[in-house]
């Protein structure tokens, strides 16, 4: 488990983590998403040990990891911009990390390589940025780690890579209880794999929580009011993110346990009351939108 | 899950090491190749030659230079390329997620570093420093250079790791790296020489004292020691390099393990390292207008703290690139300029602290004098004195030195020192000197430089212009001392014994005569026989031969050896040659190097008269000063002669053949009239002149009234012996 404890970090004057408390559970899909300069990158730098936090804790599996080298050896960094060494190839970077990894697999090195069709022996610098962030998963995952961070590892991938990762992902879970952290910005893919869920805002964590759990937190609804409504009724009955008004027909959505939402709607007597599903990215947009991260408020 | 791995299996100092020789192989390959290309490869023919030809002369590496410049170049290159990681946000990310601890990671780097640096350099580079030597019997030096040349690489790897553990951008490391290494030896420098320029006895180089103790931790300055130097270097560099290696490297690890990783980019990961380079840019900056526009008095320091604030404003600009933080900018730059005017001033105040007024009084082991008056070396340096008589007499001259500081440094501005002086003796006041508009070199003052060796081993080193020479009568019996009469030939009896004479191809005699130097080159027997002569007559000296008129030289001797490559490993021998030493002038009449003085004394004073020119107006007893004129060809030149009859006030000290005026170059005739002598002119013939001159001499001490001759504006005193003749002759002053 990674456990962090008011951690705070700061970039000179700039405050990019502010308190935050999280814990990750272990052999789990954990899904870190935010508004861009959140503090995501930071956060998964301080718990691979890159970054030092200014106060605060952070520990996996109840040890730090800053500058232990067993701890730093569970922990494995994909980061948004993979680095390679210079003039490398596939193949020595696999000796690069297994050098220093000792978990090192060769046999899912070479298994991957082909899942990925991916050449060894080309220089990685020539390589499309797609098959730089597919070589940099699979080294990762070569490193066979308790716990990898996945930075922004979908991105630059086509529709069938993207496949073959979750798939990957999601068996080494099973399989060997691996915890993964993916920070990214396409939550569609991430309401397809993640089970956990923390979305980041200006260095605070706003929420964390299991994904279905925050999907059922937040609803979105469709009524028609025969007699008068106005808004700031319906603002004081329910907690309302966000609100549109078409004649009669309102689209609501709200936070709250369904039965109390809709408790609370009777005494409108509604004509309809419809719910609908909403996706992640359908909660993250209306969840920065109450924290005023807006387009409309951004760009007006 | 995976399962727990015990930390033996991690964090192995060896997996980074292989790992730097890994990534580096393509550098350590090519690097080996230039090495093996500028060492062995030409080397082979040079020892070709040397089997094919029986042995003939040796020329050496020709593409040494190459060899140690592709190494020093790397030592320099090679830090950038091993940590360039740091400054790389992305290479960051990798490296320090790692399992490996900080220290593991830098010195595994360092180590690899080294060893890609070092490994090829000493494997081919001792070998061939090896066959070099043996190949030039010895004398090759490349192989000590190899060490050297090591160690200074060492120097400039671990400057430049340092360097880069600081900064956080490429730009930055090689700009403070370029600082390092330029801008302390200079700022050293600077701050010398300006200290120099208003401190009385200044005598301190870059190679010396506290300058060059602080200037021996500069890599360069070992470097420039063995490059341009004589190949070697002293323990204590080798001590001082090896310290800043050392703090280079353990500084560097401790800073690595507390640099932020976030530091990746930003000009600084450390500021105190931008401080420091940028305010000794500043200050050297300044501090060199200083001396570049001495001349402009007061606009000088406003000039030298503009330039030296607009140093430190360009660095610090950017450095946070732009111009976000002017106002800390302004109070650094302010405060600089503050700290300098304030370490200037206060050294002016206490006479560099300290520095002007210390004489070593205790605990001195040896001194070694160098005073110069004019072209005369009457002490010289090379000969290094213990006897403590002889170190209590240079010291009771510098204490004169210092206590009459203000009068020596207000002299260009006095005329006339004498009565300002605290004399070391009495009896020395009726010296008088002329004005001396020059530093020292005419009219008899002095140059007078100090190097005492302390018991404890250090140097203290002074050097004094202008000083007049009534202070430094200690100093001539140092020179007629038994030591010192020792150490100036024991060299020679050394070199006899030692056969240095055989290793010379030929030996350069060069004699002082009256007509100038006269050199040639003699051959090694014929200087070894000269050298017993000389020798035989230094022995002889007495030990209480002091001081006095009879000790005036006649002529000074050096001997120096010319080897064939031009170089010269064994030091000249001088000596000065007075009438007792008979050897010597024997030596040179026999092998017809006659001194002049030898040719004039059996001159007969009747020449004079049978030689006297028809037209020539007889000497009276009125008529002091002569006029003469010599026929040579269909050309006549005339020349004026005095002949004065000296009083207590007219006693001079002589310096070579320029010698002082009778209160200056053309003033004398009216200096007569002020006395109320007369005039007298006579024509006399070139011949009667230099028989004149022959009983004069210009290298002469009085304690007593003597005759000076005055020819053409120049001085000489009448040997004592040729007075009455001078009088015979009709050459006196009367009123």
């Amino acid at each position: 488990m990674i456990l962090c404890q008011e951690l705070t970090k700061y970039f000179d004057e700039t405050k990019a983590l502010d308190g935050i408390c999280v814990s990750i559970q272990k052999a789990s899909i954990y899904g870190l998403v935010g508004s861009n300069g959140a503090g995501k990158s930071t956060l998964m730098r301080i718990i691979a040990g890159i970054l030092q936090q200014d106060s605060g804790l952070v520990t996996v599996d109840d040890m730090p990891v800053w500058e232990d080298p067993l701890q730093k050896s569970r922990v494995f960094l994909v980061a948004d911009e993979p680095y390679f060494v210079p003039q490398a190839t596939l193949e020595s970077m696999a000796a690069f990390y297994g050098r220093f990894y000792p978990a090192f697999d060769r046999g899912l090195y070479e298994r991957l390589c082909d899942a990925f069709s991916l050449p060894r022996r080309k220089r990685i610098a020539t390589f499309s940025k797609g098959m730089k962030r597919q070589a940099a998963f699979l080294l990762g995952m070569a490193a066979k780690p308790d716990y990898l961070m996945l930075d922004e590892c979908f991105d630059g991938l086509d529709p069938v890579k993207r496949q073959v990762v979750r798939k990957v992902l999601s068996d080494t879970v099973a399989e060997r209880e691996m915890t993964v952290i993916i920070s990214s910005h396409n939550l569609r893919e991430l309401d397809e794999i993640c089970d956990t869920v923390g979305i980041l805002h200006k260095g605070k964590l706003l929420y964390s929580k299991d994904l279905d759990d925050l999907k059922g937190e937040v609803h979105k609804l469709q009524a028609v009011f025969l007699s008068p409504v106005t808004e700031e009724e319906l603002k004081n009955s329910l907690e309302v993110m966000a609100m549109e008004r078409h004649g009669k027909f309102w689209t609501l959505i709200v936070r709250g346990d369904m039965s109390s939402v809709e408790e609370a709607l009777a005494q409108y007597e509604p004509a309809a009351v419809e719910a609908y599903p909403l996706t992640l990215e359908e909660v993250f947009l209306y969840e920065m939108e109450v924290k005023g991260y807006d387009a409309n408020v951004i760009f007006q | 899950m995976t399962p727990m791995l015990s930390s033996s299996k991690l964090n192995r100092l060896g997996s980074v090491y292989r790992d730097c020789l890994s990534r580096y192989k393509s550098v350590f390959i090519l690097y080996a190749v230039v090495l093996f290309v500028s060492g062995p490869v030409f080397l082979f023919p040079e020892v070709l030659e040397w089997m094919t030809y029986e042995r003939r002369y040796f020329h050496g590496l020709s593409t040494e230079v190459l060899f140690h410049f592709a190494a020093l170049i790397l030592s320099c290159l090679l830090p950038l390329l091993l940590f360039t990681y740091i400054n790389n946000r992305q290479a960051v990310d990798v490296y320090h997620a790692m399992p490996v601890t900080r220290d593991k990671l830098y010195w595994g780097n360092v180590l690899g570093g080294a060893t890609i640096l070092l490994a090829p350099y000493l494997a081919l580079g001792i070998p061939c420093g090896i066959i070099c030597e043996v190949l030039d019997s010895g004398t090759n030096g490349m192989l000590s250079r190899v060490f050297w040349i090591a160690l200074g690489m060492l120097a400039l790897y671990s400057t430049m790791v340092f360097v880069m553990v600081n900064c956080g951008t490429l730009f930055e490391s090689i700009v403070y790296f370029g600082i390092a290494q330029l801008a302390y030896p200079l700022l050293i420098l600077a701050v010398m020489s300006s200290l120099g320029e208003f401190t009385f006895g200044w005598e301190e180089s870059i190679e010396s004292g506290v300058p060059g103790f602080l200037a021996a931790f500069a890599p360069g300055y070992l470097l420039v020691n063995v490059v341009f130097g004589n190949g070697t270097t002293s323990w204590q560099v080798i001590v001082q390099q090896a310290a800043t290696i050392t703090a280079a490297l353990f500084f560097g690890m401790i800073l690595y393990r507390r640099r932020r990783s976030e530091s990746a980019g930003s000009a600084f990961a450390f500021r105190p390292l931008f401080y420091v380079g940028a305010l000794m840019v500043s200050i050297t900056a300044g501090v060199g207008c200083s001396l570049i526009f001495d001349d402009y008095g007061g606009l000088m320091i406003i000039i030298s703290a503009i330039v030296g604030v607009l140093c430190y404003f360009i660095l610090d600009t950017v450095r946070n690139r732009g111009l976000s933080r002017v106002k800390e900018t302004a109070l650094v730059s302010l405060g600089g300029v503050v700290a300098v005017a304030m370490f200037y001033g206060l050294a002016h105040l206490t006479g560099t602290f300290g520095y002007e007024d210390h004489v070593p009084s205790a605990g001195v082991k040896s001194v070694a004098v160098q005073w110069n008056a004019g072209s005369e070396n009457y002490l010289s340096s090379s000969f290094v004195m213990t006897d403590e008589a002889n170190i209590a007499r240079v010291i009771e001259v510098h204490e004169a030195i210092v206590e009459n500081k203000k009068a020596i440094e207000d002299f260009y501005d006095t005329m006339g020192l004498d009565d300002e002086l605290t004399p070391v003796e009495d009896g020395y006041i009726r010296y008088r000197f002329d004005d001396g508009s020059g530093d020292g070199w005419d009219y008899g003052n002095g140059r007078v430089t100090v190097k005492y060796t302390m018991l404890d081993g250090r140097t203290v080193s002074r050097r004094y212009n202008n000083i007049p020479l009534t202070l430094t009568q200690p100093l001539y019996q140092a020179a007629a001392s038994g030591e010192y009469r020792n150490l100036q030939w024991i060299g020679l009896k050394e070199a006899l014994e030692n056969g240095d004479f055989d290793k010379a191809d030929c030996w350069n005699f060069s004699l002082d005569r009256s007509d100038g130097w006269f050199g040639t080159d003699i051959e090694n027997e014929v200087a070894a026989s000269l050298a017993q002569a000389m020798i035989a007559d230094l022995e002889s000296r007495p030990d209480d031969w002091n001081v006095h008129p009879e000790s005036t030289p006649i002529s000074e001797l050096e001997l120096y050896p010319i080897m064939e490559t031009g170089r010269q490993n064994m030091s000249n021998y001088s000596m000065k040659i007075y009438e007792r030493d008979r050897n010597t002038i024997v030596w040179m009449e026999q092998h017809g190097y006659a001194i002049d003085y030898e040719q004039y004394i059996s001159s007969a004073g009747q020449d004079i008269i049978s030689a006297r020119n028809e037209t020539t107006t007889a000497v009276t007893e009125t008529k002091p000063t002569i006029d003469y004129e010599i026929a040579y060809g269909t050309e006549v030149y005339e020349h004026t002669i005095a002949v004065l009859r000296a009083d207590d006030r007219d006693t001079f000290w002589k310096d070579c053949k320029e010698l002082f005026y009778f209160g200056g170059y053309d003033s004398w005739q009216s200096d007569f009239e002020k006395m109320g002598y007369n005039e007298c002119r006579v024509m006399i013939s070139e011949r009667e002149l230099d028989v004149l001159r022959s009983k004069a001499s210009s290298h002469y001490i009085s304690e007593e009234p003597r005759d000076v001759l005055i020819v053409d504006g120049n001085s000489f005193l009448i040997y004592p012996e040729y007075s009455a003749w001078m009088h015979e002759q009709g050459y006196t002053l009367t009123k």
